[in-house]
């Protein structure tokens, strides 16, 4: 790679996350500096990077993002999900804003925002802390681990079924352009239970981006159900990476669904430490305009008998851009491993693009996986069918939409989330 | 000799005169309700808009107006007519006399053989009856008219039924003696799923016996 073409967007990204002023936390020095040192060596991806060669980093490097620093907005009821009881927590343009958080419920639970540890949990903390993303490997996971003040930790301890679900809210709103971070510390105890539900809203007429990274650690027996909702202004970009590390005998179901946003990258990493492991990745994005999705999935199957099923499906529009790059790895020792994967693609107009690759790299010989991709058009043979029986075009055009959708949505187990994001779906176009 | 319409007929008259037994469950229920069927894109649409209808509607449909836009549709979806050997039939008088009770009445859905008229075998009865104050006892009526569609048939084979009241669908299985009913499934919720399977379960096993038995 060049220096010259990489180099440039390099001071710009750093401009919009490093701070003039840095507040040291002295318990996590040892990650953050290892961080900091990381990013001397690290640039910043460009499209001659296989992993980002459809992601261009260039327009928002060129704009003029400085930190948030104001967590004010008249526009919080926006980010409520209808008939949802959850302990919640509001972040405004990445700065913590409120919680309520319902002790009576799950005294047991500890969900902070991570700038108001106590020093029993700073502990903890620091036990998980940058111990999963490899900030030694990307410039956005060493900038987050480095300079990011704001997210959530979560510890769940062992033996504990969290009774309300986890709604953790953020809202952009600036006039502004403007730039932040979080970054989520999520640890799930021995056969612990707890359901994350995390969206992203937006509103104002400034340009944002959002770096974000998210950790969660499924200790042995272990139950989350993480559920991401982006649907955030026309205007807002969000760099994210979600690692999870799953211990034996434990489970997860990851959803990311995608709705709106002007550049988003979701990276997912998912390793799967033991055995009898079980992992549902689902993803839905439905993009329209000049939007661009990208998501980048990796499930590592390390040790024997564990199943991973991933499913994504894109409907795009307009000259919107989708890309999948889903990659599952099946070490030498993961025999009797089941990994499936699978994505799917409407495209409503000939000048939407989506750029497909699923992966399989297997190095153990008696296991059972699958991928596949396919991209098409509208089944102009079904609108017919429902036209013919009195449904107009565009509704059938929606109904179909949402029926090819929402079959990623279907086992989320939050009956309001779900509604939230079916409801989502069905008028997005 | 006695008439008895189906529509005046109870369940504990049935089953004290037929020498009935109901079972929590059998055989041929359980595995009518087991039935799988991978819903394409298409069917999940129609299925969605028309329980968008029936949502908004139910509470204040009557019967004809329930058959006509919500029962109708949906077994229109699941393709009853498509094949030469059996089709569905709606308002057809049925009567058989069984030991020296006639019972008779029109039903509200058969799915039988025969083109122009339903004729033996007979596979399927359904009842339908508004949402709120209906009159008579569906089961009973469904079950009378299973009972004839028994004796009408031929061969020893299980009879199936339907009956359904505005949101709620139950299904049903004779076989010999014993009947059984199953759970309510909701047509306004997601189980309007499990009903489109179940009766598509029934097409299929409709489809695969008359493709093996050549009829």
């Amino acid at each position: 790679m060049t220096t010259t073409t990489s180099n440039a967007p390099k001071e710009s990204i750093l401009s919009f996350f490093v701070p003039t002023q840095i507040t040291e936390n002295e318990s996590v020095t040892e990650s953050k500096a290892q961080a900091l040192n990381a990013l001397n060596n690290l640039d910043v991806p460009n499209t001659k990077w296989e992993e980002w060669k459809y992601t261009s980093l260039r327009e928002i490097s060129k704009r003029e993002y400085s930190i948030s620093e104001n967590n004010k907005s008249k526009h919080l009821g926006m980010c409520n999900i209808p008939n949802f009881d959850a302990h919640a927590f509001v972040f405004v343009n990445g700065i913590f804003h409120s919680d309520c958080l319902n002790k009576e419920k799950d005294a047991n639970l500890i969900c902070k925002n991570i700038q108001n540890l106590d020093a029993k949990e700073q502990i903890i903390f620091e036990e998980y802390f940058a111990k999963y993303v490899k900030p030694e490997k990307d410039i956005f996971s060493a900038l987050n681990t480095a300079y990011c003040q704001n997210g959530i930790f979560l510890y769940v301890p062992d033996n504990v079924n969290i009774e309300l679900p986890i709604h953790i809210q953020h809202l952009t709103d600036s006039e502004m352009d403007i730039s932040f971070q979080h970054r989520n510390l999520f640890i799930v105890g021995k056969n612990s239970h707890v359901k994350i539900v995390e969206t992203y809203h937006g509103t104002g007429n400034g340009y944002s981006l959002r770096n974000a990274v998210t950790e969660l650690v499924i200790l042995e027996n272990g139950n989350a159900e993480y559920v991401k909702v982006q649907t955030e202004g026309d205007k807002s970009s969000h760099i994210e990476s979600t690692v999870i590390s799953q211990e034996k005998n434990s489970r997860s179901r990851i959803y990311t669904i995608s709705v709106k946003g002007e550049i988003l990258r979701n990276n997912l990493t998912i390793n799967l430490e033991g055995s009898n492991i079980e992992s549902y990745l689902s993803g839905a994005y439905l993009l329209s305009g000049n939007q661009h999705v990208d998501n980048h999935t990796e499930v590592h199957h390390k040790m024997p008998h564990c199943y991973s099923n991933e499913l994504y499906k894109g409907i795009l529009a307009d000259t919107s851009t989708g890309v999948f790059n889903g990659k599952i790895h099946v070490y030498r020792d993961a025999q009797k491993t089941n990994a499936y994967q699978s994505n799917k693609n409407i495209l409503l107009s000939d000048e939407a693009n989506v750029y497909t690759k699923p992966q399989l790299e297997i190095y153990a010989d008696d296991v059972k996986c699958s991928h596949g991709a396919t991209t098409g058009q509208m089944n102009e043979e079904a609108l017919f069918y429902m036209q013919a029986r009195g449904i107009k075009k565009h509704d059938a055009q929606k109904l179909l939409v949402n029926a090819f959708a929402t079959e990623v949505t279907e086992n989320i187990s939050m009956e309001a989330v779900k509604e939230y994001v079916n409801d989502l779906i069905l008028n997005r176009f | 000799m006695e008439k008895w319409n189906f529509r005046d007929c109870t369940i504990v008259q049935l089953r004290k005169t037929f020498n009935l037994k109901r079972l929590n469950s059998n055989n041929s229920l359980q595995k009518w309700l087991e039935s799988e069927y991978v819903l394409s894109d298409l069917n999940k649409a129609m299925l969605e808009f028309y329980q968008s209808i029936l949502l908004d509607n139910v509470d204040s449909w009557n019967e004809q107006e329930l058959a006509l836009n919500f029962i109708g549709p949906v077994i229109s979806i699941v393709g009853f007519g498509k094949e030469e050997y059996f089709n569905s039939f709606a308002e057809r008088s049925f009567s058989a006399v069984i030991g020296d009770i006639e019972l008779l009445g029109k039903v509200d859905g058969i799915i039988a053989s025969g083109k122009e008229e339903p004729e033996a075998p007979y596979f399927c009865l359904q009842e339908y009856k508004k949402e709120t104050d209906p009159n008579g006892d569906p089961k009973a009526q469904v079950l009378a008219a299973m009972l004839v569609a028994q004796h009408k048939n031929a061969d020893q084979e299980p009879i199936y039924g339907a009956y359904i009241n505005g949101r709620s669908w139950y299904f049903m299985t004779l076989e010999g003696n014993n009947f059984s009913i199953s759970q309510q499934y909701d047509a306004c919720k997601n189980e309007i799923f499990d009903i489109f399977r179940i009766l598509n379960g029934l097409r299929i096993m409709l489809e695969k016996k008359f493709n093996t038995q050549n009829i």
